[in-house]
């Protein structure tokens, strides 16, 4: 090898000379006070930092500043100097007042081909700036608190792929118009919205991931055939409320009386719709295309509306990812409907499950139910890995592990980690069991974590 | 890893994909080092791919920018990616040593190979790593790291730092990492 020509590389000043996009690139990686302290390494790095695309004034751009600083004349002074595109603009500093100087950054941001743009609004009673809604190059949208009040002519985000917002103030009517003026979505987040939005229409053709947290009466999507992967979680909450055992108690509640976290329900997926007390076909149904369920025990009990039977009519084929939060393995109806759920999905890979904050009482019945199931095949031909966390090692999860280690043919992995509060001596016999258990799979692995 | 006969039985096994597997290609560098490689590996490189596409390959593929030295590391990383059954996450582990083990020399080596063969995995890697050797680091320190030398006089240097005061404060102390 060349070894003068390797030990002058050494040497050399060679990061100075690379490409303008690798340079670029690199400089991605930095935070922002860093990017700016290049400008002093040498005349040729004057300038590099200027055009960076992408501006982050964070929590950790804070965290770096001196004391004394004030975030805004800084903001003010990069913006100043910044030349060319802002692909990407975050500002999400925790209790900073953005207001009125918001208004001047938008404004100058709206011709700078924004793509992604991302905000946490300190003032819950400050509408977004309009100038947001002028944006025409955006494709992600992330907002944390705050009001969307659209502008009259707001002509759409044609662009927009992905749409998170957190704990925003939107009204129903303004939700609405929002979604069908953005044809392109694709993703959706929508964490604890504000302002009484609950019955949510989407009309979004493209939508293919959806993740939603908070209350509603009702989500209708009205044209959602490429929806593939979807996460409801009625709560934040561990504990899902003892009313919630059976579904008729459920689904007598009436809108808007109760302080229930999910009511009724009109779930239309394409072709599929479902009318409400109408038909007693499942809603469970209208999930087929789903490649990817994320839920909670409280939508369980929700997709439990009107019964739930022992199979779907129409298998989950597309399903490869089941993760389940805060099961109440106590409640037979979330045991029901998350073992229909397994059942219906011959093609199950991976499988999470979180169990809710153990609870004693009235674990017969679903024991039970549990164990006589047994007895029946479960076709997971397919499932590999299975994690379940928060164990604690009463009945119901303890026949349900059976179950699940009987069925799993091909189950390379099954990781458990326990429940804080479940003694050693407790531990140590729940191991013992578990490993007692048959296996259908010769692979299968169980791999038992301490808390 | 005692991971064997993966290839689940009644799989459907894409005829293509099982000819780039077993057919290999030559790769020469630019001081005249010979390497082959599985097609499967070596098309992880969008230049080399067109290369293969548009059948200029001719059997040996010339890579008159990459020296030998570089090219080894290059396949090393083409070939762990293009492994069956290398998962996701041992992908990343073993990216993550890959480039911390590399000096800086090397590392411009790979970035700009890497930039030329169209590697996009790689090219992150080593960016982020680059990246990492500046990150809260004295203006001091980076130049002696990245042997950049100054060409501003001292009066010029404190105007700039008085310019933007808020990002001098509070860096690393300039320590080899």
């Amino acid at each position: 090898m060349d070894r003068t020509r390797i030990k002058s590389c050494v040497l050399n000043d060679r990061i100075t000379n690379l490409p303008c996009d690798i340079i670029d690139n690199i400089l991605k990686y930095l935070p922002l006070r860093d990017v700016v302290r290049t400008s002093i390494l040498s005349r040729g790095w004057r300038y590099k930092w200027v055009t960076i695309p992408y501006l982050v004034f964070d929590e950790n751009f804070q965290e770096s500043l001196p004391e004394k600083c004030n975030i805004e004349s800084i903001i003010y002074q990069i913006l100043l100097v910044h030349k060319g595109p802002i692909i990407k603009f975050t500002l999400m500093v925790p209790d900073f007042e953005i207001y009125p100087a918001i208004d001047h950054w938008l404004h100058f941001l709206s011709n700078h081909h924004v793509e992604e743009f991302a905000l946490w609004s300190s003032d819950m009673d400050q509408p977004m700036p309009y100038h947001l809604f002028n944006f025409d190059h955006l494709r992600h949208l992330y907002l944390i608190d705050g009001e969307i009040k659209l502008p009259p002519a707001f002509k759409g985000f044609s662009g927009l792929l992905r749409l998170e917002l957190q704990n925003v103030y939107l009204a129903p009517w303004e939700f609405k118009k929002l979604i069908s003026k953005c044809p392109s979505l694709e993703y959706m987040d929508l964490d604890d919205l504000d302002g009484d939005t609950r019955d949510l229409e989407i009309d979004a053709p493209n939508l293919k991931s959806f993740s939603f947290i908070g209350r509603f009466n009702s989500i209708c999507f009205k044209n959602a055939s490429h929806l593939v992967k979807m996460s409801i979680r009625t709560s934040y909450e561990l504990e899902i409320p003892d009313e919630f055992e059976t579904s008729q108690e459920f689904a007598t509640f009436e809108p808007y009386e109760s302080d229930r976290n999910m009511i009724e329900v009109l779930v239309k997926l394409s072709s599929l719709t479902f009318e409400p007390y109408e038909s007693d076909r499942n809603m469970i149904e209208v999930l087929v295309k789903l490649s990817s369920l994320e839920s909670d025990g409280g939508f369980l009990q929700f997709l439990a509306t009107g019964g739930v039977p022992q199979k779907l009519l129409t298998n989950l084929n597309h399903l490869t990812i089941l993760s389940l939060f805060h099961i109440g393995f106590e409640s037979i109806v979330e045991v029901k409907c998350a073992l229909c759920l397994i059942r219906s999905s011959p093609n199950l890979q991976r499988l999470k499950i979180t169990s809710g904050t153990p609870r004693k009482e009235r674990n017969v019945k679903t024991t039970r139910f549990l164990t006589a199931q047994q007895t029946c095949q479960i076709p997971l031909h397919r499932l590999k890995n299975v994690k379940i966390q928060r164990f604690s090692g009463a009945e119901p999860e303890m026949e349900f592990l059976k179950l699940l280690l009987l069925a799993a043919t091909v189950l390379g992995k099954l990781e458990i980690s326990c429940y804080h509060d479940v003694a050693r001596e407790a531990r140590y016999c729940m191991v013992r069991r578990l490993v007692s258990f048959r296996r259908a799979s010769p692979e299968a692995e169980i791999i038992f974590q301490e808390p | 890893m005692a991971r064997k006969n993966r290839n689940p039985v009644g799989k459907n096994v894409d005829p293509e994909a099982q000819k780039k597997k077993t057919r290999t290609l030559t790769l020469k560098s630019s001081d005249g080092q010979e390497f082959s490689i599985s097609e499967s590996a070596a098309v992880l490189s969008i230049a080399i791919e067109n290369m293969v596409e548009d059948d200029c390959a001719g059997g040996v593929i010339p890579l008159p920018l990459v020296d030998g030295g570089t090219l080894a590391r290059v396949i090393t990383y083409l070939n762990k990616h293009a492994e069956d059954g290398a998962s996701d996450e041992e992908k990343r582990k073993f990216d993550e040593e890959f480039v911390s083990g590399m000096e800086m020399g090397v590392l411009f080596d790979v970035v700009l190979a890497a930039n030329y063969l169209d590697i996009r995995g790689l090219l992150r890697e080593v960016r982020r790593r680059i990246a990492d050797r500046m990150k809260n680091k004295s203006v001091e320190w980076v130049r002696k790291t990245f042997h950049i030398e100054s060409d501003f006089t001292p009066e010029e240097e404190e105007q700039m730092k008085k310019e933007f005061a808020w990002a001098w404060e509070g860096v690393d102390s300039d320590v080899d990492d």
